[in-house]
């Protein structure tokens, strides 16, 4: 009995034991989990420092797998916060080369290895962490299911194609940046179609202006021609029309032009052989695209922005009445539209706009002897602060103004 | 009966251990990951052309002419660099490589901080004119104009919150830096300048 009795105390010793050791493991990937969650939390630096030493500490021992690998890349990703970019890419390379991890915690440590490097001014490891990393959104894209992920691969796919063609482009290497943009249009051909509107014209663009500031001026004509054939509604299309145009009256004179700073000087380039040849029979195509434009209702910065060098076309050929009256229009159509195309980019050239025509304005209409419509004008003008070249200016034409004002008619009743 | 209790415990032991790790898996499934992208960073350079300097009338009401005269017209270029605090220096450096290369045949980089493209008030444009004022009236009055170069450029550091079953994105924190850049090239007096008058 007593034998027994010693037995069933053995196999209980037993069961409580490996009962203790399971427990004991279990705790301590509970443990690991909850200081996890906490880490997400956390704000300060001194408890970031402190939760990523938990978190170092425990997860040495975690079983399960998963956790272990999201720890780790957790570690990686609060070392990246505090600013500890070096700790940051040494523990997310060995989370991005272990075989443990998932494929898409593989997938965001590559990410962020890329975006640290790059951040570092490592242009040449960046771009090979940015080559593996669309690598893995390739492979990822063929067994991603749904529109979120899917829209989620796009969007790491668009920075990585558009982070290679920065560092290109700062390295000057157009072709190489180019050619980045191309494999990105034949990515988003198979994309969603919401993406592909998104994205597609924008890189068209990007292609275009590239190719024109290597002298690819049919590069640039196919790929604008892309855009202003298959995508309307392209909030640039507006100018790209002018700017095609302007390409193809100096191709038609045979102007050399220097196209490195792309086609948004264009308009300028143009106004610039104007004011310094004078009018030619080759510009009636211009002039027109020129009125069209202007008649469009539905106002928007770019419209604003063509009608804006209409008006110096006019004031280069000598029409200057005409040129006028354009400045007063823009005046009063941005006056009215204040609410249109508010995002930061959109009213810093729309303020600027408003601000040169009235200038403008206000030197025409002292040169037509006007010398109170123009100070009123220049009263118009808001003090920007930030703008001291407007400020400035406007200061130098009132008191110009009021000398006119003051001498020119005395001047003028004398000659009487 | 002691196999039997040493097959029950094994059992629980098991299952408890599976539980937990089911557990765990389930927790992790709620707990989203996170990663940074560097947006692309957007830039919008626009050249108009505009009034650029304004000068004079100077009038000479005296009996003797005023030789010799000079008027030097300056255009500076501006750099308007900023970051929000929390935004990396390392993406306000990036922004600002980036929106140099459009200016670079008249306005260097010049980083100061590790990020900032300093404010530089510097010299892009200028111009001397010398002029004469004739006696008893004699008056001069000058105008330029120039293009002006804008490029307003952004960067942004996106904080992805992302699912980390469906990988979709639950939500995103962006951390900005701007740059506003104005530049003057092509200075040149406008067409009817300068003026002489006698008043």
């Amino acid at each position: 009995m007593d034998i027994q009795k010693n037995e069933v105390c053995k196999v209980y010793l037993t069961i409580a034991f490996f009962l203790l050791v399971t427990n004991m493991l279990v705790a301590n990937d509970q443990d690991a989990l909850s200081v996890l969650k906490k880490s997400y939390q956390v704000t300060t630096e001194n408890e970031q420092k402190a939760v990523i030493q938990k978190l170092q500490g425990l997860c040495g021992n975690c079983k399960n797998k998963e956790l272990q690998s999201r720890i780790q890349y957790r570690i990686g990703i609060m070392l990246f916060k505090s600013g500890n970019f070096k700790r940051a890419h040494k523990q997310l390379v060995g989370i991005a080369s272990n075989a443990v991890s998932t494929s898409r915690i593989e997938l965001a440590s590559i990410n962020m290895i890329a975006q640290i490097e790059r951040m570092q001014g490592h242009d040449r490891q960046a771009l090979e962490y940015y080559d593996q990393l669309i690598k893995n959104i390739l492979d990822a894209r063929k067994d991603a299911s749904g529109d979120k992920s899917m829209q989620m691969l796009e969007k790491l796919y668009i920075s990585s194609v558009f982070a290679k063609a920065e560092i290109y482009t700062f390295q000057k290497k157009s072709i190489e940046a180019r050619k980045e943009y191309q494999n990105a249009i034949i990515f988003f051909e198979k994309a969603l179609l919401e993406s592909k509107r998104k994205y597609i014209p924008v890189l068209c663009d990007h292609i275009s202006q590239l190719a024109l500031k290597i002298g690819d001026i049919k590069g640039y004509k196919e790929y604008s021609k892309i855009i202003i054939n298959d995508y309307p509604a392209y909030n640039r299309l507006p100018l790209m029309k002018l700017e095609s145009l302007v390409i193809r009256f100096f191709e038609s004179k045979k102007i050399k032009q220097d196209y490195t700073n792309g086609s948004t000087e264009l308009p300028v380039q143009l106004i610039r052989y104007v004011k310094e040849v004078g009018n030619s029979e080759n510009l009636g195509e211009i002039e027109s695209y020129f009125k069209k434009c202007c008649e469009q209702k539905n106002a928007n910065k770019n419209l604003w922005l063509i009608k804006y060098h209409y008006a110096w076309f006019l004031d280069a050929i000598g029409k200057k009445e005409r040129a006028g009256h354009l400045f007063d229009d823009i005046i009063s159509e941005i006056n009215l539209n204040t609410a249109a195309q508010d995002d930061g980019k959109g009213s810093y050239v729309k303020e600027r706009l408003l601000n040169y025509s009235k200038l403008q304005k206000a030197l025409l209409s002292g040169e037509n002897k006007q010398y109170k419509e123009g100070l009123e004008y220049l009263a118009s003008i808001q003090n920007d602060t930030k703008d001291t070249h407007v400020a400035e200016l406007a200061d130098e034409m009132r008191n110009s103004l009021e000398i006119l004002k003051r001498e020119v008619p005395i001047n003028e009743c004398k000659k009487q | 009966m002691k196999k039997l209790l040493l097959l029950f415990s094994g059992c629980i032991m098991f299952a408890s251990a599976a539980l937990a790790g089911d557990r765990i898996a389930e927790e992790l499934s709620k707990l989203p990951f996170e990663m940074a992208i560097i947006e692309p960073v957007e830039i919008e350079n626009v050249s108009i052309w505009v009034p650029a300097v304004k000068s004079g009338p100077f009038i000479n009401r005296s009996c003797l002419p005023k030789q010799g005269l000079m008027k030097l017209s300056v255009l500076p270029a501006t750099v308007d660099h900023r970051k929000e605090e929390n935004c990396p220096p390392s993406v306000a450096r990036i922004l600002a490589e980036i929106v140099s290369v459009h200016h670079e045949k008249v306005l260097p980089l010049t980083i100061f901080n590790g990020w900032q493209w300093e404010y530089s008030y510097s010299l892009c444009q200028y111009d001397e004119t010398l002029y004469t004022l004739l006696q008893r009236g004699g008056s001069w009055e000058n105008c330029h104009e120039a293009i002006l170069n804008i490029s307003i450029g952004q960067a942004i550091l996106s904080w992805l919150e992302v699912g980390p079953i469906k990988m979709d994105i639950l939500d995103v924190k962006k951390l900005k830096s701007n740059a506003y850049v104005h530049v003057f090239t092509s200075m040149r007096t406008r067409n009817g300048y300068p003026k002489k008058r006698s008043l």
